[in-house]
């Protein structure tokens, strides 16, 4: 049996391709058991992602994994297999292990070392399970990998810090204000990034959202979605003092806000703090607000420093990472021996006990004149002398299941005993 | 013999303030053995002041000796509650130098001998002990602004350090020290009045005393901090300097009361 993907990623597709053969989740089971109809496909999983669609599967020996899996991939999704193929990448045995650990790992994701890819590796290997796809190579490489990844993550530091804008601009919000939860967020601007960082600091806990734009109707249509007010840009100045967090993204091309005004409102806040984030280009807030005691003002370029300080140094624990999955793929792969070596060893014990059947139906009938106590010891005498024959290369095939032996020794023993 | 407890106690707080230091600055994810350091350095630190009462006969900060030890310990009791409630996991790396250096001192200070008991000596107990708790809470509120200080420090040099991520909140740090002043105001004003009551029962004069004068300079100090907190609206990085030159002024006050001894503060024994 041999493990194999088949799959594409964003680095192989273009995004329309990646929808194209994205599978939708209700429809994962019966994709999988059509996979496994297939008499050479004998355990199958499918990964679906916004970047990855990847076909897992323990495949008979001998088969053209690339021709069988490509074909069957793209089927699935009624595609015609000249229009996915130049995109498919394929890996096959330990290649494979280590490519889906890598993938479980976030090394292989878009965002170096980022953690949600792992949830969607375990959610389709559950996916797989209970649709009764997996085996026990499947499920083997599945636990391994989840394996994997957890030490990669917390060996070394591969997901530490923050590594997008939104989730920087939060956790400086937080080691200002500690708790988000009774924060007011104050939006400048209804444009995509806006939009994007308040959602990150919705998600850390922010309630209250107010959301100022040029057109009142566009900055109600971000607003309600969270219960939140919209107002003119005119009107800010009269409520900037309420807002804890400013995020400001307009496309104004003079600043929307002044020292002065900030201080102002500083002054009607009781001099409680203000987290300002400028994502505008060009700038929004007047960097002078910096000075400002209470006012602590972050723009684009200061956030993506950040995120490109946490990329770098993700990258340097790569090589760690790495020699974690090598241990971890020489692990699986020795599991992997250890089931050939036990089929095989079944196999041996299996044809060795017939012969030893066999030649006592011929002996015992001929063999009158012997007592039943004689018969019995003739019968240890076999039994002994097959387990005594088979000990030794027993022992060796166990040796090399335990070592990373050649993959013919076991097909040279099969063929020895012509099993 | 008697100082063993308080060698163990300096020996617990060094290793405390090693492990909060490193848990602050060192670059591993480790965990901070900080407050446990405390916990054990506070219980070895109350054996003693225990085992110098019963051998004065008298209560510990009858001695100046008792007094720097409890004031130790006054600021480890604060360090270990403060540790449990907050998130602030590096406060050990700034408390407990500071408790380690009041323990060192004590034990190469020399004892003086204790002044007779008087019968106002409820009141001396008062007086004492809220001095003490009242510096105590004006050094804890010391303490988290040199760290709201370093934190604002952090946040303006834009980048997510793991200094950054290991100290608390500015919201935090900041209700830690408007807490911590309050308390502190309030044992420090309970200290003054139980020192005039006691001045006035003994018939001694407090006009004119050195040791009155500065007292009611920190006090006064405190009031308008936390007058301009509560009223105008005073925050950030000024009520932290501020906070930081009136525990200078407390700290002045009560290191020179256990050198130069006033006419006041002899019936304390000081």
């Amino acid at each position: 049996m041999r493990i194999a993907v088949v799959g594409i990623n964003h680095r192989t597709a273009s995004v329309e391709l990646r929808e194209k053969l994205a599978i939708p989740e209700h429809e994962l089971p019966d994709c999988l058991r059509t996979v496994c109809v297939d008499p050479e496909i004998a355990e199958s999983a499918l990964l679906v992602t916004c970047n990855r669609v990847e076909l897992y599967a323990a495949i008979r020996e001998g088969v053209d994994a690339f021709g069988k899996l490509s074909v069957v991939l793209a089927r699935i999704r009624s595609l015609d297999i000249g229009s996915v193929s130049p995109s498919l990448y394929l890996h096959t045995d330990a290649e494979a292990v280590a490519h889906l650990f890598r993938v479980a790992s976030g090394l292989d994701s878009m965002v170096l070392g980022e953690t949600e890819v792992l949830g969607q590796v375990r959610h389709a290997y559950e996916m797989a399970r209970s649709a009764g796809t997996t085996g026990r190579f499947l499920n083997a490489l599945f636990q391994h990998a989840l394996n994997a990844a957890k030490r990669v993550h917390t060996e070394t530091a591969i997901s530490r810090g923050r590594a997008s804008v939104g989730s920087v601009a939060v956790e400086f919000a937080c080691r200002v204000f500690g708790s988000l939860s009774e924060r007011t967020a104050l939006v400048i601007g209804a444009g995509e990034a806006a939009s994007l960082t308040l959602e990150s600091a919705l998600e850390a806990g922010v309630r209250k959202v107010i959301v100022a734009n040029r057109t009142v109707a566009r900055a109600q249509e971000l607003a309600e979605p969270h219960g939140g007010e919209a107002i003119s840009l005119s009107e800010l100045e009269a409520h900037l003092h309420r807002a804890d967090i400013v995020i400001s993204s307009t496309s104004a091309p003079h600043f929307i806000l002044s020292p002065s005004q900030l201080e102002q409102a500083l002054r009607r806040r009781r001099r409680e703090p203000i987290l300002v984030l400028d994502i505008a280009v060009p700038r929004d807030v007047d960097p002078a607000v910096a000075e400002l005691d209470g006012v602590y003002l972050y723009d684009i370029d200061d956030l993506q420093a950040v995120v490109a300080e946490t990329l770098r140094r993700r990258e340097q624990e790569v090589p760690a990472c790495e020699a974690i999955i090598e241990q971890e793929v020489l692990a699986f792969l020795a599991e992997v021996r250890s089931y050939d070596a036990g089929e095989l060893i079944s196999a041996l014990n299996r044809s060795v006990e017939e012969i030893r059947r066999a030649e006592l139906e011929w002996l015992l009938p001929k063999l009158t004149s012997v007592s039943e106590e004689d018969r019995k010891r003739i019968e240890q005498m076999a039994e002994r002398l097959t387990r005594k024959i088979l000990h030794s290369p027993i022992e060796v095939l166990r040796q090399h299941a335990a070592e990373d032996s050649h993959p013919s020794f076991f097909e040279t023993v099969k063929r020895l005993f012509r099993i | 013999m008697i100082r063993v407890p308080l060698i163990l106690a300096a020996c617990s707080y060094g290793v405390g303030t090693v492990s909060g230091l490193y848990y602050l600055l060192g670059r591993a994810e480790r965990r901070s053995f900080a407050p446990t350091a405390g916990l054990v350095g506070a219980i070895f630190q109350f054996t003693f002041l225990v085992w110098l009462g019963v051998a004065l006969r008298d209560f510990p900060s009858a001695d100046r000796v008792g007094a720097l030890e409890l004031f130790a310990l006054s600021l480890a009791v604060i360090y270990v509650a403060l540790e449990q409630r907050m998130k602030f996991k590096a406060l050990g790396a700034f408390a407990l130098p500071v408790i380690l250096a009041l323990t060192l001192a004590g034990l190469f200070l020399e004892s003086r001998a204790p002044v007779p008991a008087t019968e106002h000596e409820l009141l001396v107990i008062v007086h004492a002990v809220c001095a003490l708790a009242g510096c105590g809470g004006f050094a804890f509120a010391a303490l988290a602004a040199v760290a709201y200080l370093v934190q604002d420090r952090q946040l303006r040099l834009k980048l997510l350090t793991r200094l950054l991520e290991r100290m608390a909140s500015l919201d935090e740090l900041d209700r830690l020290i408007r807490r911590a002043t309050a308390l502190g105001f309030l044992a420090f004003t309970i200290s003054l009045i139980a020192g005039s009551i006691l001045a006035a029962s003994l018939s001694r004069p407090i006009f004119g005393n050195w040791v009155v004068a500065w007292s009611i300079l920190v006090w006064v100090l405190y009031a308008v901090v936390l007058h301009l907190r509560l009223n105008a609206s005073l925050r950030g990085r000024r009520v932290a300097y501020l906070t930081i030159g009136g525990f200078t002024l407390a700290a002045a006050l009560f290191v020179c009361l256990l050198f130069v001894q006033d006419n006041l503060h002899k019936l304390a024994g000081g």
